[in-house]
């Protein structure tokens, strides 16, 4: 067994996986490997299916990329969960960096100049204390070297959580919800647009329309987890029902 | 709990300090015994091998570390150099090492010393002492204190002593503190320029955070009214030592006095500042600023236990989250413990130290359980529940704490449930308002001012409600002697009770009622009985230099014999007779006996009589041309005490005879003077005899022998004028022939009594000397037969 810092760190304050909860392994990260094997990776047709439902007639986004599949009971829920309410905000990095890595291998001909986060509303990333696709943004970045962008995106309206909405609904929910910054130039050039999860789509795509408006030639849109709409909505439906 | 492995670390260290402190276990065989564990236990980690062997072995291995870490650092400094107990005309040389926040008469501080001279002679000596330095001319010591910088070094002329002792049974020693803390004695100089500096180098960290405090201190005096300026010296910089005993006391009595120490609530309140002022930044700089904040406020007050714990809870909850790892309370709170403990073995035994851990694992143990009911009662109304919850997270902490509170504040407060509902709240808004007063000084005074009123408000409110709930009478029940064993109990009780998950109340509530039963009665089992009944007994108390006599006689009265001095700093009354009659289970004295009227006889009787704690007054007949004598009487009849003067007559107090021998109607008796007409006592008891004597002097012997003669003679005698050479004459002694002699005299005190020929006198008679400046109190019980010395230390 080689020496790992970690083993004197884990000793004061331990690590555990955010799914399974067992001790993680000195040189181990984030999430333990077990649990990290059991996520799935979004198959390429799925991917192609999902652009195709939710964002192909809009033509604002010209590809999607996502990592893992939101599943109920995948592992990568809890990861998003301890992320987004438990304040381990480097989990978001983490996501970022295995985007980065998926990225170059399964879309080697994307091309991007800059990198965007689809931003919180400052309210909610006061009481947050953060927003967690910042730090996603930032892990890509690093293993990319893309400049980071995310300030010039704003989102000047507060909307309501997209949770229990319909289709329409959402879209109407985060109509006009972004702005971007009037002194940037964005023309002719490409942008990744990231967020943690795409369901709709909807609220990436109404961020990335505003790029357009503003000049961006190509937006591709990035998230950690695809979760598909129907299951959930067809849950809450028969909820009500 | 089985993923934290440095909380099982932690309990296992703490308890080798334990084992080190209570079990007498030589230090070197321990570190014999460590040596081969430490090979065995580096094998066992390398083999991986986790059997019950292992374990053991890592057990052991934890504990010796505690052990020898406690012994090692334990006793190596703080202990007092010198053989005399007090060194006057002395000049000590060191560095300052701290200086306290301006005291009303007198500046505090360490010293590192280096040297003293005494007598032409120097001596090399290291320690540290804590110098005090008085000075009648207040300007002149203010200007000393504004020139003081820590690193400087200085001259100081003075009297250097040991830190008292436990002179009395159940009374603080003081000197053990000093030691606890790595102070070796004190020094004290009464004049400014007996303070001289000799080199103004500075140690620029250290004197950066005393010019603060210092300014932040004086800005308080400025916007605050004395005691709201005091309230929060304590609150924010951690020194409440100028806080009168009273006051204190009061909130004692409420149960509140947590608040006044700076605890963990306090670090609580500037974390909730912090989040809402820096609530819009960048995550990261929030952490660090937040972090750096709360090391600032660490080293702002001086570090006291609670607020490290407190800030040291808080980082690593940041620390998890950033570095994703798991923040659990009880480990955070283990790791504060752990470093405390690291850096200072002592710790486990500082009372800050223990009420502060022991209060938060009792929130995180019990408050659960009271959520969980209050949460499935049949309430509805949701005020009522946050208030309950509240009220039961301040119950919480006080069950967890009780033993201690019981143990250093002998008080168990009845009311302190709903004072802290108030207090809380209220000493919130008292830090959160201090803190932003203190901050806008530096900007705008008027708005400092505007904001320091209205919390001089809140600060009125709280003194206004410790007042009145401290004052009550049945705000508190008395617990003398809480021990150790009271403390286990408590606490097994306590743990069976929460341990235990039964849904039975029957148990539960008998469970309850056994851990009362045990603070009120069980506590008390185990205590030691000084005073026995049907015999009597004579209680000499230190009362440094002055008398200080009390009785019991054999049908249970209780008499006093004089109550030493009392002046501004320090009352006897208050502070020494008083405290001694709680640890004694006295509740009044039946008969006061003023010997006279100098102050080191009677000025301790006036707190006593403002408290109603004397029935009865005897004292010499008024002297109406000392205006301290007129004074007293008004005071005596202003609390309707009756009173009456000594005169030659006597009276019966169960199998005992009491004598008073002034013949007021002897010409000769009028001629005398105050010391002369000290009250003479004698007690008759089978066949044993006490003489009281006061400060009787040849005269007053001289007329005594004259008129009693044989009757004069004595088991006992209470040396006249403490052993002066003014009293104690040959002829005198002759027809008292004691076989005891008792003198109460201060140590090494001005006056130098007592007078070593009379000391002489009293040996050439075969008397056996019984000194308080020597042995502290004194305890001699008679049956009647035969006169015992009770050695009170160890019982």
């Amino acid at each position: 067994m080689r020496f790992h810092p970690n083993i004197i760190f884990d000793f004061f304050i331990p690590r555990s996986c955010p799914s399974c909860k067992t001790r993680l392994a000195p040189n181990e990260n984030y999430i333990c490997k077990l649990c990290l094997n059991e996520i799935n990776n979004v198959p390429k047709n799925l991917l192609d299916e999902e652009y195709n439902k939710s964002f192909k007639s809009e033509k604002i986004i010209d590809d999607i990329f996502s990592l893992f599949l939101f599943d109920e009971d995948s592992p990568i829920r809890n990861l998003i969960h301890e992320l987004k309410y438990n304040r381990k905000f480097m989990y978001g990095k983490f996501l970022g960096k295995l985007i980065a890595k998926e990225i170059t291998k399964t879309k080697p001909n994307w091309k991007f100049d800059g990198i965007f986060a689809v931003p919180l509303h400052p309210s909610k990333k006061v009481t947050r204390g953060y927003n967690q696709s910042d730090f996603i943004v930032k892990g890509i970045s690093s293993v990319l070297n893309i400049p980071i962008y995310s300030k010039y995106l704003k989102r000047k309206r507060a909307t309501p959580s997209q949770t229990n909405l319909n289709v329409m609904e959402r879209k109407r929910n985060v109509a006009n919800a972004f702005s971007v910054k009037k002194n940037i130039k964005l023309n002719e050039k490409s942008f990744i647009i990231v967020d943690d999860i795409i369901t709709t789509g909807a609220t990436i795509s109404e961020a990335a329309s505003k790029l357009k408006e503003m000049g961006a030639q190509t937006i591709y849109a990035v998230s950690a987890a695809l979760t598909s709409f129907d299951t959930t909505f067809s849950r809450e439906h028969l909820n009500q029902e | 709990m089985r993923d934290y492995p440095l909380i099982k670390f932690t309990i296992l260290f703490a308890l080798g300090i334990l084992i080190s402190r209570f079990i007498e276990i030589e230090e070197t065989a321990i570190l014999y015994i460590t040596a081969p564990i430490l090979v065995l236990s580096s094998i066992v980690f390398f083999k991986k091998n986790h059997g019950i062997i292992s374990n053991s072995i890592m057990i052991l291995l934890i504990i010796c570390l505690g052990f020898l870490s406690s012994r090692y650092t334990d006793y190596s400094d703080g202990n007092y150099p010198f053989k005399k107990l007090k060194i006057t005309k002395s000049t000590m040389w060191g560095k300052l090492r701290s200086v306290e926040l301006a005291r009303e008469n007198h500046i505090a501080f360490l010293i590192e010393c280096d040297s003293v001279r005494n007598n032409s002679i120097t001596y090399a000596t290291n320690g540290i002492y804590l110098a005090k330095l008085y000075d009648k001319n207040f300007s002149r010591l203010k200007n000393k204190y504004e020139y003081l910088a820590i690193g400087n070094t200085v001259e100081i002329k003075g009297t250097i002593s040991k830190g008292r002792e436990e002179r009395n049974p159940g009374e603080f020693d003081y000197n053990k503190y000093l030691k606890s803390i790595g102070v070796s004695g004190l020094i004290n100089a009464y004049k400014s320029s007996d303070l001289k500096i000799l080199d103004d180098d500075q140690e620029n960290f250290p004197n950066i955070i005393f010019s603060l405090r210092k300014s932040i201190d004086s800005k308080f005096k400025e916007l605050y009214s004395n005691e709201g300026a005091l309230l929060l010296r304590g609150l924010i910089l951690a020194d409440r030592s100028e806080i009168d005993y009273e006051t204190r006391e009061k909130f004692v009595n409420s149960g509140v006095i947590h608040v006044l120490a700076v605890s963990g609530l306090h670090v609580g309140y500037i974390i909730l500042i912090f989040l809402f002022v820096f609530g819009r930044m960048n995550i990261y700089l929030k952490y660090i600023l937040t972090i750096t904040g709360l090391l600032f406020f660490v080293i702002l007050t001086g570090s006291p236990p609670s607020v490290f714990r407190a800030s040291v809870m808080a980082i690593i909850l940041i620390i998890s989250e950033w570095s994703n790892r798991n923040y659990n309370v009880f480990n955070s709170l283990a790791i504060a413990a752990l470093i405390l403990l690291m850096l200072n073995p002592n710790e486990l035994f500082n009372p800050g130290f223990q009420l502060s851990f022991s209060a938060v694992l009792s929130i995180l143990i019990i408050y659960p359980r009271f959520k969980t009911f209050i949460d499935n009662s049949i309430l509805k109304n949701k005020l009522i529940k946050n208030v309950l919850l509240f009220a039961s997270v301040s119950l919480a902490a006080q069950i967890g704490t009780l033993p201690f509170t019981l143990m250093y504040f002998h008080k168990l407060s009845i009311i302190s449930l709903f004072a802290n509902l108030i207090v809380i709240p209220l000493i919130g808004f008292i830090v959160g308002l201090g803190i932003v007063t203190i901050i806008l000084t530096y900007l705008s005074f008027w708005l400092a001012s505007v904001f320091a009123a209205s919390n001089q408000l809140f600060i009125d409110i709280l003194y206004t409600i410790v007042n009145f709930s401290g004052g009550l009478s049945f705000s508190y029940l008395y617990i003398p002697q809480f021990s150790y064993l009271d403390m286990i109990i408590f606490y097994v009780f306590i743990s069976i009770l929460f341990l235990v998950k039964t849904q039975n109340l029957v148990p539960k509530s008998l469970i309850i009622i056994f851990a009362v039963f045990n603070i009120i009665i069980f506590a008390s089992l185990d205590d030691v009985k000084l005073l026995k009944d049907n015999e009597l007994t004579v209680f000499m108390i230190d009362v440094g230099q002055g008398d200080g006599i009390l009785i019991q006689f054999p049908d249970g009265t209780i008499g006093l014999i004089d109550a030493g001095d009392a002046s501004q700093n320090f009352d006897n009354g208050m502070r020494t007779i008083y405290p001694l009659m709680r640890t004694l289970s006295i509740k009044k004295i039946d008969i006061g006996f003023v010997s006279h009227l100098d102050s080191d006889h009677y000025k301790g009787f006036e707190s006593l009589i403002r408290n109603n704690l004397v029935d009865k007054i005897i004292k010499p007949e008024v002297d109406s041309t000392l205006k301290k004598d007129i004074e007293f009487e008004n005071l005596i009849k202003e609390h309707n005490v009756p009173f009456k003067y000594y005169s030659h007559s006597s009276f019966v107090l169960g199998n005992a005879k009491i004598y008073f021998l002034n013949d007021t109607s002897d010409a000769e008796y009028d001629l005398l003077d105050s010391n002369d007409k000290s009250g003479i006592i004698k007690i008759v008891h089978g066949d044993n005899t006490f003489l009281f004597v006061g400060d009787a002097e040849k005269k007053a012997e001289k007329l005594l022998v004259r008129n009693y003669s044989g009757f004069l003679h004595s088991d006992v005698l209470k040396v006249g004028h403490h052993g002066s050479r003014t009293s104690s004459t040959v002829e005198f002694l002759e027809k008292v022939s004691p076989k005891f002699a008792l003198i109460s005299a201060g140590i090494e005190n001005k006056f130098n009594h007592p007078a070593p020929d009379v000391v002489d006198r009293y040996e050439g008679i075969g008397a056996s000397m019984l000194r308080t400046d020597i042995s502290g109190a004194i305890v001699l019980q008679s049956d009647g037969k035969e006169i015992k010395m009770i050695d009170w230390r160890n019982l």
